[in-house]
């Protein structure tokens, strides 16, 4: 007897603890959309979810009827009874080890972690609910949430931030040092490097930063357009080629020089859109508003005689219709093409809705051949527009032309209405069903004072209630900031997305953003003002073990810059770039030969050989790099810039051989260590050089050990080349850049300083 | 998703390492060793598959493709796929009943006779099997019981880009990782010091048609895995070679003053990242090393050179490249990609035909004689073939000794040898009219599926989830065919 | 007194310990069991043996009349308590109980139960004997049903059931009896379940052949009369809706492979004693057998585990090792040639020489270190040291390796005395041998001594392959020039001999070998071919060096060149640069719908008695030769007067297409002003695809040959 009483004492004390470790980090409160939602669709949906052709058994857990209804096949049993685990299917199905009841079946590779199985068990045992997909729901602000460290935000943002670093036992990281913080931010809103005056001009004599002057004097320079221009390059798979076969040259650039002129002018992201979406359709259309749709004419088009014509302009519909999804709508559209959408509530129906309102332009599937394109100077399919110099002079005063005649430029119309089917497995010879134009309704109902053409979709698209479009830019521009999106799958903000790590905050950004009228810079500024963003980069033990990804943000962001940025910075800090904005893209170094080896002859379209432009043109920002679609600049692929064939919204960030020897040995980095040496060394000799080329690219002051490092390897070399000024020689040959050395060897050592100093980590990394 | 979980493990793999060791230079050395290792997966395996990244599924039988890849489509009928009805018939209109609907190019669309036309070459039968042989083709006649000829390669593109790049990465739209990708991501390379990824390319005589760099990009695979264009020249590799007046040694101390100062900033801020980049330089400065010895075909006997024949001397020619193909293989390149452009033969196909066959066809036949004699052969993959084939009948005015032939997606040939693939047989039929499969027919995604398989990797198990789905090779399709494998 | 005591303890024990297990049992749902207890619960597959054995014990002392039985009980009945609760415990860590963890649950409580009754009514139950029987036997009946499904459990279905040994091992035998090692095995699978002894649906038994082939109520299973029309063939053929369709459409169907088996064994005479070797190669099955063999996992269980980490740990930037597949044990070791080389680098690898089966040291200088390392290697299959400089008395050295297959010694030191060593290796069944020191005598020797070895030497196909010299080259290439210069003439290969002539005629052994640089100081056409020994001589090849004479001071054209191929400009017809092969190039310029008419005039008149026109012709590109060419001269440009000219007759076919120099001479005369007008060809010809359109006219020269002076002026 007594023994019993011992234990069931015992037990008293312990279940608290007992339930802990129990079943461990099941949260309490499940909830569909953050817990269950994710598991269906990835290892569900598949064959249970909105595709019907794949469906299996008819059963589908993307609706809550059929969910909950009685199994089709097996009267009598239900998947999910709510509340009754030991009755409901899914639960016997997911825990049992019998191969031919077990789920998900074994030839299907997936598997349910334990932890899934007991979230599965416990979302029914309380009750089954369904919700909405999180992404499909109108964003609203919620409340602040409540912090300790109350002296900390300095926005509202940092609450969000905040609350979640507590909850984990952690606390935010000290205030970066004034240089780095001034670095970052001007990396982060113009893509280049801070001045040397820059610091002087922000940063007073005891080093704090003038944060708010330097956000708002950075954001007025036209390298915020330039930077805010490079993103949308790749969402808008811009290029100067037409990709394809022959890829022969297009004139496309004046559409890039729209774009930085409307992120300059803060054109409101909702205009921003609609121009390039509908501005031919808008009633107070003009000659600019029209040049910006050629955001929807950036995509390949073939000039490969003998092609089947309506095979290509049907994939160039569904091009566009992919890049509205992924680009703008953050939702995988793509794969609503041939089928229902395995994962999201997108019939294929729906799909060829979208696909409409790209359908009635008038174009054909292959204008002319690369020869014939060639031979008639036509460098763009119809329809275009015709840019003159009086419109250079007049409205479309922000194009940089240089005057060579008139431009012609790729635009969309309607000049060609069609009728839209359904393509059975997205063939264009298979059409089946009729289907207009409109947007599905689980996103947002396209209501019927919207037109029925491009200029509706923008209004259905720039909706307040149009949940997906507000948080799918300003979690674009959270990404580029902080290295992950808040949702972190920044081009699919669907089922099979990832979740986003700050919901509240997501949904108060894109409202805010939406209720300031949709102005970009004002969103900017708000997430750069933040204690959160302020914060050192610098990593503790304890923060790599408990957050090595970075994802509650306890600290500041550190990563590699964009392969455009590692080139801009290099110029940059060099002096070598010309800040020249706007224009047709230029031909920089390149290592000789490359297009020559694969094009398809001498005579097939204009781009088969690389003519490298002189002078100044060499130094242009990298995102006037001419892009030929097939055989990108190496210096931007290498450092994982797409080969914009498709919309691409977020770049890998790797760290390979190929790239460390680019740094080592690409003409342009030697060319700009070489510049800035020579400039240095006229000036200023050994130790008080260095520490001047050290401020000049890392923006800071050497450390002693540094400093120690580099003199030494500085004095080494200035020996090695005073005995031998040939090697000197050599090594300063670097680069058209005309060279005016007064030292050769001290130049030269001082350029091994500054090649060693371009090569590290910090160099090419924001942190 | 996987990449990244990859990174995350990457990380604390080298974490744990390094923690070993005090940090310092004499991490570079271990670090360089680490990463490449890593990525090869051992001990890694993503979310999504069971399997470990970087080691076979089960026993496999090839290591090493060299992939001899034949731009613009060589003509079936003139080279393996022997149709003597098509001269006895020479001129009449291709019956409706064979060609029964199968869609046609913009450039004969508008045509109003399809003349049947004979090949213009005379075939033999050669080996143990009479495989028949064109005889623009007689190296590769020599070499029949080495090799597999499937004469029921199919395809569902009909123009270029969108069938070479089926081809290459499984779907006719780029974006999708390349074979060689797949197989690099797969298998890791198994020598640190070299790419496991390169690419070669020559230039034929006939009409040729482009290549793009899309077609050895790795898609949405991690860039390591994208293939690495080795190029004739001085620069075999991009960037690879160092400034003039930079020795060996300025290189090494530059790189050494890199690590210290990368390590000093590491102990600073403690990101891994900074260890990886350490690790990248020390990497690309072995290759630095290892590269050129390898592109180096001087050290090639007058044997060899007789043997792939005398063209194997000028750098950048088919010969060369499968030479240099074949020192790569010898030093552990997962996949090597040649392309040899110039096959678009709508015109002219005889005399062009006979030009590019000149230029393919001893190199080819030596490279597996060559495989063979060293002991390569066994668990090397060979193969041999372009996009899809060309129509039976004439494209443009019908001449017998002067003809073009337009693409045909239904049926084409293109042989394999080595790595594990039956010999001395050939796979598949079309009927008399070489215009529609009768037996045994190959598509690609089934090519692809049994390519993976003799590579010891299951085409439905390795899978790459991106943008909410796991990607394969073969897509969603694919069967292995085992009638292919020794 | 003491026993009291002990007999209370006892008492007191047994109680809680039941009142417990009830406890659990009946609130389990409403309860979270505490680690410590937890603990426990992994005691249990120690427990659970005593009350097993004690139960035996007990029984058999209680018929011996043992008077302590009562205590054996007690012990018996607490250890068997215990071992329920504790079993009862560690069943409550699986997230969910399984029927066969609910069964041995209860079952075990019965145990306990059961020995608890006893127990309790010991006293007034000693005498009732007969009843006793009946509890005892159950409990011995319920003990071993416990303890089977408990091995179940741990150790998988049946574990304690007797079963006949399974497929998997009879495949991997040479020559498998296809009936029994894969035919079968698929009824066993699939059908058994029904078509078995005591429940034989449709009369039809699947667990044996004859009972196969005797079949049921649709006919014989198998009938040899027509293999094809078998009800075997037949139902599992039949459509899946079809209700007699095998197996039943709700049950798991037969595999593509299944099915292949099923019906290649049909083929092949469906009998139950046809092996592989009664396959034809070509048959799937055959193939199908092939793989099996191959990827059987089981080929190389023997060897020791081996962790990735230790694998991560052994590598390096020059030593890759790598697992030859997922789950196995073998791994494959590449050592790759460098600098930072040096044997004792290997020695680590001596943890894992047993998992090495594929060792691969080519271009490695072979040492003592080496040779030790490949010594350890017991399980090597694969070994390869070509281009490295072993000589026989290191591959002696090496000694036997057992299970060695295959041996690559290309290139390497190795000569016939190795040969005895060869054969010494019992496994041996390849060896590369190219390159080595082994004479054809060895080759042959090998070969004899032991079939079974493959040799492989210079392939003999690769003998036959003749290759063409690539031709010599002139240089400096000149086509044109205006002063003397010296040509050399230079090939990539050493040990060459070029023989030339200047004459027109073809070269050859009998013309004169080039020893020294030539001058050149009229127009010449060189002429001249390669030679080796073992080498086809190269292709005769040919240069024809155009000396000309003076330049016009000024020229002109009529019209300009065609918009596609305008050229780079007029003066590239005077700039002694010939355009290359592709005509696209700048260095020419093309003509097509208007004629080609040049203007030529000099300050001073000059003497001239020929013009050569230099042009492209590539007719599968519609690079045609002219339609004609016509030349009109004077003193200048009001006096002209034709002075030559001439019309083409187009191409008869393709195959000869001309060089494209046009002469055009005449009487040597004084001239300040030339005409030149070449009209492109108007008609391509009938055999040409482009028939009837105009042909192109490519030009990149024109030359002016000054005539000889023989009327002084």
């Amino acid at each position: 007897m007594a023994f019993a009483f011992i234990w069931l004492l015992i037990w008293r004390n312990n279940r608290a603890g007992a339930s802990v470790d129990g079943f461990k980090a099941l949260p309490k409160q499940i909830s569909f959309n953050f817990h269950v939602k994710p598991i269906l669709s990835d290892k569900c949906f598949a064959c249970h979810g909105p595709d019907a052709v794949k469906r299996e058994a008819g059963l589908r857990f993307d609706i809550e009827t059929s969910a909950k209804g009685e199994l089709p096949e097996s009267p009598g049993k239900f998947a999910i009874l709510s509340g009754n685990t030991d009755e409901s299917e899914l639960v016997k199905r997911v825990f049992s080890s019998d191969p031919d009841l077990q789920m998900p079946p074994a030839d299907s590779n997936l598997k349910l972690t334990e932890e899934e199985k007991e979230i599965l068990k416990k979302w029914i045992e309380q009750g089954a609910t369904f919700e909405k997909h999180w992404a499909f729901v109108a964003p609203k602000k919620g409340e602040f949430p409540e912090v300790k460290k109350t002296d900390w935000p300095q926005n509202e943002i940092d609450y969000f931030i905040l609350n979640k670093i507590e909850e984990r036992g952690l606390k935010p990281s000290d205030v970066a040092a004034a240089e780095k913080l001034l670095r970052r931010i001007c990396l982060d809103i113009t893509g280049l490097p801070p001045s040397t005056d820059d610091i002087q001009k922000f940063i007073s004599s005891e080093g704090s930063l003038d944060r708010e002057k330097a956000i708002d004097h950075y954001l007025s320079l036209p390298g915020y357009g330039e930077k805010m221009t490079r993103d949308w390059l790749d969402v808008a798979r811009y290029a100067d080629s037409h990709g394809y076969q022959d890829d022969s040259y297009r004139t496309m650039w004046p559409w890039r020089d729209w774009v930085i002129h409307a992120f300059n002018e803060n054109i409101p992201y909702d205009k921003f859109l609609t121009y390039q979406i509908a501005g031919d359709l808008l009633p107070d259309a003009n000659k600019a508003t029209i040049l910006a749709t050629g955001f929807n004419r950036n995509h390949p088009i073939t000039q490969e005689g003998g092609v089947i014509d309506e095979e290509y302009r049907s994939t160039y519909v569904s091009d566009r219709t992919n890049t509205l999804g992924k680009g703008i709508l953050g939702i995988t559209l793509e794969c609503a093409k041939c089928h229902d959408h395995k994962y999201d509530p997108f019939t294929q129906e729906d799909y060829y809705g979208f696909y409409a309102f790209f359908n009635q332009v008038n174009e054909k599937g292959l204008q002319m051949d690369a020869v014939q394109a060639k031979n008639q100077k036509y460098y763009a399919d119809a329809p275009y527009i015709t840019i003159s110099e009086e419109d250079v002079k007049g409205i479309l005063s922000f194009i940089n032309k240089p005057d060579t005649g008139t431009i012609k430029l790729m635009v969309m119309n309607d000049s060609a209405s069609r009728e839209t089917f359904v393509l059975e497995r997205g063939a264009y010879d298979l059409p089946t069903d009729k289907v207009a134009a409109v947007a599905p309704k689980d996103i947002l109902e396209f209501s019927a004072e919207y037109p029925q053409n491009r200029l509706g979709l923008a209004q259905w698209l720039t909706d307040k209630r149009n949940p997906l479009t507000a948080r799918v830019y300003v979690n674009r521009l959270w990404a580029n900031i902080f290295g992950q999106g808040i949702v972190k799958t920044i081009e699919d903000f669907g089922s099979q997305g990832s979740l986003p790590t700050h919901p509240e905050l997501l949904d108060w950004l894109a409202v805010d953003f939406v209720e300031n009228g949709w102005d970009i810079k004002y969103i900017m500024k708000k997430i750069l003002s933040s204690a959160t963003y302020a914060q050192s980069s610098r990593l503790t033990h304890e923060l790599k073990e408990k957050d090595p990804e970075n994802i509650l943000l306890a600290r500041g962001p550190r990563f590699r810059l964009s392969a455009e940025e590692v080139r801009d910075y290099a110029l940059a800090t060099s002096g070598l770039l010309n800040a020249e904005v706007g224009g047709p893209s230029v031909k920089p170094y390149q290592p000789p030969g490359l297009w020559e080896e694969t094009n398809a002859g001498g005579n097939r379209g204009i781009l088969t050989n690389y003519v490298q432009d002189s002078g100044e043109k060499l130094y242009r920002r990298s995102l006037y790099t001419f892009w030929k679609r097939t055989l990108p600049p190496p210096s931007m692929t290498l450092f994982d810039a797409p080969n914009r064939d498709l919309c691409e919204v977020r770049r890998q960030k790797t760290n390979t051989p190929l790239q460390s020897l680019a740094m080592q040995n690409d003409e342009q980095i030697l060319e700009c260590a070489r510049v800035l040496s020579t400039e240095i060394s006229s000036k200023a000799h050994g130790e008080e050089a260095i520490p001047e080329v050290f401020q000049r690219i890392l923006l800071r002051k050497p450390a002693s050990d540094e400093l120690e490092v580099l003199s030494g390897y500085y004095d080494e070399y200035l020996e090695k080349f005073r005995i031998n000024p040939e090697a000197a020689a050599k090594i300063l040959n670097a680069g058209l850049y005309p060279a005016t050395i007064s030292d050769s060897a001290e130049s030269a050592a001082m350029m091994m300083v500054s090649q060693v100093l371009y090569n590290l980590d910090e160099t090419i990394s924001k942190e | 998703m996987e990449e990244h979980l990859l990174n995350e493990k990457l990380k604390l793999n080298r974490r744990h390492f390094f923690s070993k060791l005090s940090t310092g230079i004499g991490t570079m050395a271990l670090g360089s060793l680490m990463i490449p290792e890593v990525f090869k997966g051992n001990g890694q395996s993503t979310e999504s598959d069971q399997f470990t990244l970087g080691i076979p599924h089960f026993a496999p039988k090839a290591k090493r493709i060299i992939y001899l890849f034949q731009a613009g489509a060589p003509s079936q009928l003139e080279s393996f796929d022997y149709k003597p009805l098509l001269r006895e018939r020479m001129g009449e209109d291709l019956p409706e009943s064979i060609r029964n609907g199968q869609r046609l190019t913009g450039m004969t669309a508008n045509q109003t006779k399809f003349p049947l036309v004979g090949s213009f070459a005379d075939f033999k039968q050669y080996g143990h099997n009479g495989a028949w042989v064109s005889d623009y083709f007689p190296h590769i006649g020599k070499i029949t019981d080495e090799i597999c000829i499937i004469n029921s390669m199919n395809t569902e593109a009909i123009n270029h880009d969108p069938a070479i790049t089926f081809m290459q990465t499984g779907n006719q739209i780029s974006g999708r990782p390349s074979m060689g990708s797949w197989f690099s991501y797969g298998l890791g390379s198994d020598n640190q010091n070299l790419p496991s990824f390169v690419v070669l390319t020559s230039r034929g005589k006939g009409n040729s048609q482009g290549l793009y760099s899309k077609l050895w990009s790795s898609g949405f695979l991690d860039s390591r895995h994208q293939g690495v264009l080795l190029r004739s020249g001085k620069d075999p590799v991009l960037y690879l070679n160092d400034p003039e007046g930079m020795t060996r040694e300025d290189k090494r101390t530059m790189l050494d003053k890199v690590a210290e100062l990368n390590t000093t900033h590491y102990d600073d801020v403690l990101d891994d990242e900074i260890q990886t980049r350490i690790a990248q330089y020390e990497m690309a400065y072995r290759m630095q090393m290892s590269v050129p010895e390898v592109v180096d075909l001087k050290k090639e006997p007058e044997s060899v050179i007789k043997l792939y024949g005398a063209e194997a001397l000028i750098p950048g020619t088919y010969a060369a490249n499968c030479l240099l193909a074949r020192r790569l293989a010898e030093n552990g390149v997962r996949f090597i990609q040649l392309y040899h452009q110039g096959w678009d033969q709508h015109g002219n196909l005889p005399n062009e035909m006979s030009q590019q066959a000149k230029d393919v066809d001893q190199a080819s036949a030596a490279l597996v004689l060559d495989l063979k004699q060293r002991g390569l052969l066994d668990d090397t993959l060979v193969i041999w073939g372009g996009e899809f084939g060309r129509t039976n009948y004439c494209q443009g005015p019908f001449r017998a000794d002067n003809y073009g032939r337009d693409h045909h997606p239904r049926s084409y040939s293109i042989w394999m040898a080595g790595g594990g693939v039956k010999k001395g047989i050939t796979y598949g039929q079309t009927d008399e009219f070489g215009y529609n499969i009768i037996k045994d027919p190959l598509h690609v995604h089934n090519f692809h599926a049994t390519l993976l398989h003799l590579f010891g990797l299951d085409h439905k198990q390795l899978t790459f989830k991106y943008q909410g789905r796991r990607f394969r090779l073969t897509d969603v399709a694919g069967n292995v065919v085992n009638d292919l494998i020794a | 007194m003491k026993l009291k005591l002990l007999n209370n303890l006892l008492e007191y024990a047994i109680f809680s310990a039941t009142i417990l297990l009830v406890f659990l049992v009946f609130f389990e749902k409403y309860l979270e069991v505490p680690m410590l207890f937890r603990w426990i619960g992994h005691w249990h597959p120690l427990i659970l043996h005593f009350p097993i054995v004690l139960i035996f014990v007990t029984i058999i002392q209680y018929w011996r009349n043992d008077n302590n039985v009562y205590w054996y009980l007690g012990v018996t009945t607490l250890f068997a308590l215990f071992s329920s609760l504790s079993g009862f415990v560690l069943s409550t860590e699986n997230a969910i109980k399984g029927n066969q963890i609910l069964v041995h649950q209860w079952a075990g409580i019965g145990v306990s139960a059961l020995l608890v009754i006893w127990w309790h009514y010991y006293k007034p139950l000693v005498n009732k004997s007969s009843f006793l029987k009946g509890v005892q036997l159950v409990l011995i009946a319920l003990i071993v049903f416990t303890g089977h499904v408990g091995g179940s459990i741990t150790h998988g279905e049946n574990f304690l059931s007797f079963k006949p040994g399974k497929v998997e091992e009879q495949v991997v035998v040479e020559s498998p009896t296809i009936y029994l090692s894969l035919v079968q095995p698929i009824f066993d699978d699939k059908c058994t379940q029904c078509h078995n002894a005591n429940k034989s649906k449709g009369k039809l038994i699947l667990s044996d052949y004859l009972s196969l082939a005797a079949g049921g109520e649709f006919g014989p299973g198998l009938d040899f009369s027509d293999l094809g029309k078998s009800s075997l063939k037949y139902h599992i053929e039949l459509p899946l809706e079809d209700e007699f369709h095998m197996p039943p459409s709700d049950e798991e169907q037969l595999s593509e492979d299944e099915l292949m088996i099923i019906n290649s064994w049909l083929e092949a005479g469906a009998s139950d004693t046809l092996t592989m070797s009664g396959l034809k190669e070509e048959s799937r099955l055959f193939t199908y057998i092939q793989h099996i063999k191959k990827d059987d996992k089981k080929r190389y269980s023997h060897l020791p585990g081996v962790t990735d980490e230790k694998l991560l740990k052994l590598s390096s930037n020059y030593i890759a090792i790598n697992r030859m597949y997922h789950g196995t044990g073998a791994v494959s070791v590449r050592v790759y040639p460098n600098a930072t080389y040096n044997p004792s680098q290997l020695k680590p690898l001596s943890d894992i020489s047993k998992n090495i089966v594929s060792l691969d040291l080519s271009s490695i200088t072979i040492g003592d270190q080496e040779i030790a390392l490949i010594k350890s290697c017991k399980n090597l299959e694969k070994l390869n040291l070509s281009n490295t400089v072993l000589e026989d008395k290191e591959l002696k050295d090496i000694g036997i390796l057992e299970n060695l297959r295959t041996l690559n010694l290309l290139n390497t030191e190795i000569t016939d005395a190795s040969i005895t060593t060869l054969t010494g290796f019992p496994k041996l069944s390849e060896v590369f041998i190219y390159g080595s020191r082994i004479t054809s005598d060895g080759v042959v020797k090998l070969s004899k001594s032991h079939e079974r070895i493959r040799i492989f030497t210079e392939s003999t196909q690769a003998k036959e392959f003749r290759s063409v010299l690539p031709p010599a080259t002139v240089a400096p290439l000149k086509h044109f020039f205006n002063e003397p210069f010296k040509i050399d003439i230079t090939h990539p290969l050493a040990g060459i001999d070029v023989f030339y002539t200047l004459d027109g005629s073809v070269p050859g052994t009998q013309s004169v070998k080039f020893t020294g640089p030539l001058q050149i100081g009229n127009s010449t056409l060189i002429k001249f071919l390669a030679m080796k020994d073992g080498w086809e001589s190269s292709r005769v090849d040919s240069v024809l060096m155009i000396r000309t004479g003076t330049e016009p001071d000024s020229l002109s054209l009529l019209y300009p060149p065609d918009i596609k191929y305008p050229g780079r400009g007029i003066f590239l017809l005077t700039d002694l640069q010939k355009g290359p092969d592709s005509f696209s190039d700048s260095a020419w310029m093309a003509f097509r719908e208007k004629d080609f008419v040049l203007h030529g005039g000099w300050k001073e008149a000059v003497l001239l008695e020929e013009i050569i026109i230099s042009s492209l012709v590539k007719t599968e590109s519609y690079l045609f030769p002219p339609e004609s060419i016509t030349i009109k001269a004077g003193r200048d440009k009001s006096s002209l007067k034709t002075i030559y000219s001439r019309k083409f007759d187009g191409l008869r076919d393709h195959k000869n297409s001309p060089a494209g120099y046009y002469s055009c001479s005449f009487k040597s005369q004084k001239l300040g002003f030339v005409e030149i007008t070449v009209r492109p060809l108007s008609k391509i010809p009938l055999w040409h695809q482009g028939v009837g359109q105009k042909g192109w006219f490519f030009i990149d020269e024109v030359i002016f040959v000054n005539g000889k002076s023989n009327d002084p002026i």
